[in-house]
């Protein structure tokens, strides 16, 4: 109710955070087009100089890549502008009262946006220059629990950033790791016992490995119930942390403030 | 008739940096976050109870560090209060010193626009009422300019020519009006005065002569309590000055 209420507030802030990004740059919002083709270019040219020795792999690689890279982001991306995203937009709550989840709600609708326009943008690389045929509706259906594992993350992380800086900026060095020890580079069969216990227990291998094997063969390598048990323990941490940040949001605000 | 009732507010602080910090990952994760004081916490304001009603110019009162911006701040909701409530009939434009710029590439419009949107006003309805805006604030055509090239003076003028376009339920203003040209000064006050005949204005300020000359109530805060509420001006003013 409170969202149709701040339909046009919504808009406007998802305009604020557009025009924000790409104030300074001239080509301005076509870097949502452009950076996904630039991205897109650099992995094929890596995988075809050989630069990249995935490991054992059923499926091409480019496309596993690109896919793998697609959802990856769309992680990162939430942990990085959702995790700031309070003190990032402390000026605006000074301006009155502000619907808090409204505001990371359209920091996230930004990030989708970049997501399904990468997301067209690789699927047609795919489609035509690797002839990959792709099944987007089961793609798009197993990207949900990833989407909201996501912006869990990232509304706890903003909370945790505003009173503690360096847990959101270790973080994101974590995050580099967690990159190679989450089938996306790399294919998950490996020698070592410990990264493939690691990769086993991770979650994102589930939540980025499932859509990723459904859309490029239609069939997942790595377990669908542990994909669903994964999936259910997402939708319960997901109201959780809408709940205390409905909650706390305000108490937190105001250290930055006072 | 009554706008606004702050009822039975208490607002804590922390005076160290570092605790307060503490306190907000304690209070996270507390099932319910505790209202006793903590270690280096101390009462910032106590047992505020008032009403805004149809016809007030409130002029609020108090040494520096009294507690005013705070209960402002609890009144617009950018605080919450840690006892009490506020409970509020009308929507609520704030007007600050130094803080009306939205971001320094965004036009006066585009802040114009925001500033409506958080009100819950529709953009067609906020397209309508521009005139009002470029007249009333004499900005003219640099509403379209980049607030980063707007003077502090063109800034108030700019969120005063909002507040008249969109017409909240109440205006408060913490010191807003003191960095504005003498003219535009006495432009703002005449709107406040009937504004204030069918709505309500809350006035923070320094200025005696400017509290004199427009409220019709005064309110007096120290060490963040009530000390004086009613209308005799002159009466709260000579309290104020002997604090």
């Amino acid at each position: 109710m409170k969202f149709i209420k701040n339909k046009y507030l919504f808009f406007e802030l998802i305009k604020i955070e557009f025009t924000q990004i790409y104030k300074r740059s001239f080509i301005g919002v076509a870097w949502i087009l452009f950076l996904p083709l630039i991205q897109s270019i650099i992995w094929i040219f890596l995988q075809k100089s050989g630069l990249l020795n995935p490991g054992q792999l059923d499926i091409n690689y480019t496309a596993y890549i690109l896919i793998g890279t697609l959802l990856w982001q769309l992680y990162a991306q939430s942990y990085d502008l959702l995790g700031n995203s309070i003190s990032s937009s402390i000026r605006l709550h000074t301006q009155g009262f502000l619907p808090v989840l409204t505001v990371i709600t359209a920091k996230f609708v930004l990030i989708l946006v970049r997501f399904f326009i990468s997301g067209f943008i690789n699927m047609m690389i795919i489609a035509i220059f690797l002839d990959v045929s792709l099944n987007i509706g089961t793609f798009l259906i197993s990207t949900i629990p990833l989407a909201m594992l996501c912006f869990s993350i990232g509304i706890f992380i903003s909370m945790i950033e505003v009173v503690s800086e360096d847990v959101y900026i270790l973080g994101k060095e974590f995050n580099k790791v967690l990159l190679f020890l989450t089938p996306i580079i790399y294919s998950p069969k490996f020698d070592s016992a410990i990264v493939h216990t690691i990769i086993k227990f991770n979650p994102l291998t589930y939540l980025i490995g499932v859509p990723r094997d459904l859309l490029l063969t239609g069939t997942s390598s790595v377990s669908l119930s542990t994909f669903s048990s994964i999936t259910g323990i997402v939708i319960i941490l997901f109201v959780i942390n809408l709940f205390v940040y409905n909650k706390r949001v305000r108490i937190l605000i105001e250290k930055l403030i006072e | 008739m009554e706008l606004v009732r702050i009822e039975d507010v208490n607002k804590k602080f922390c005076k160290k940096f570092h605790w307060s910090l503490w306190y907000g990952f304690v209070d996270l994760f507390a099932f319910r976050p505790t209202k006793k004081l903590r270690k280096h916490e101390k009462w910032a304001l106590t047992d505020i109870n008032f009403a805004i009603h149809q016809g007030d110019f409130i002029g609020i009162l108090g040494k520096n560090g009294s507690g005013k911006t705070t209960l402002v701040r609890i009144i617009i909701g950018t605080y919450h209060a840690t006892v009490g409530r506020i409970i509020s009939a009308v929507t609520i434009i704030p007007l600050f010193v130094g803080t009306q710029a939205l971001n320094r590439f965004y036009s006066g419009i585009d802040n114009y626009f925001f500033t409506g949107a958080i009100i819950g006003i529709g953009r067609k309805e906020l397209q309508k009422r521009i005139p009002v805006l470029k007249e009333f604030s004499g900005l003219g055509e640099d509403v379209y300019s980049p607030m980063g090239t707007y003077s502090s003076g063109m800034r108030i003028k700019l969120r005063f020519g909002a507040v008249k376009a969109i017409d909240p339920g109440l205006i408060i203003i913490d010191e807003a009006l003191s960095v504005s040209d003498e003219q535009f000064q006495k432009k703002c006050f005449e709107y406040l005065k009937e504004f204030s005949s069918s709505k309500a204005v809350v006035f923070i300020s320094h200025d005696l002569s400017l509290i004199r000359k427009n409220c019709n109530r005064i309110i007096v805060i120290d060490k963040g309590s009530i000390q004086y509420d009613a209308k005799d001006v002159e009466a709260g003013i000579e309290l104020y000055q002997n604090l």
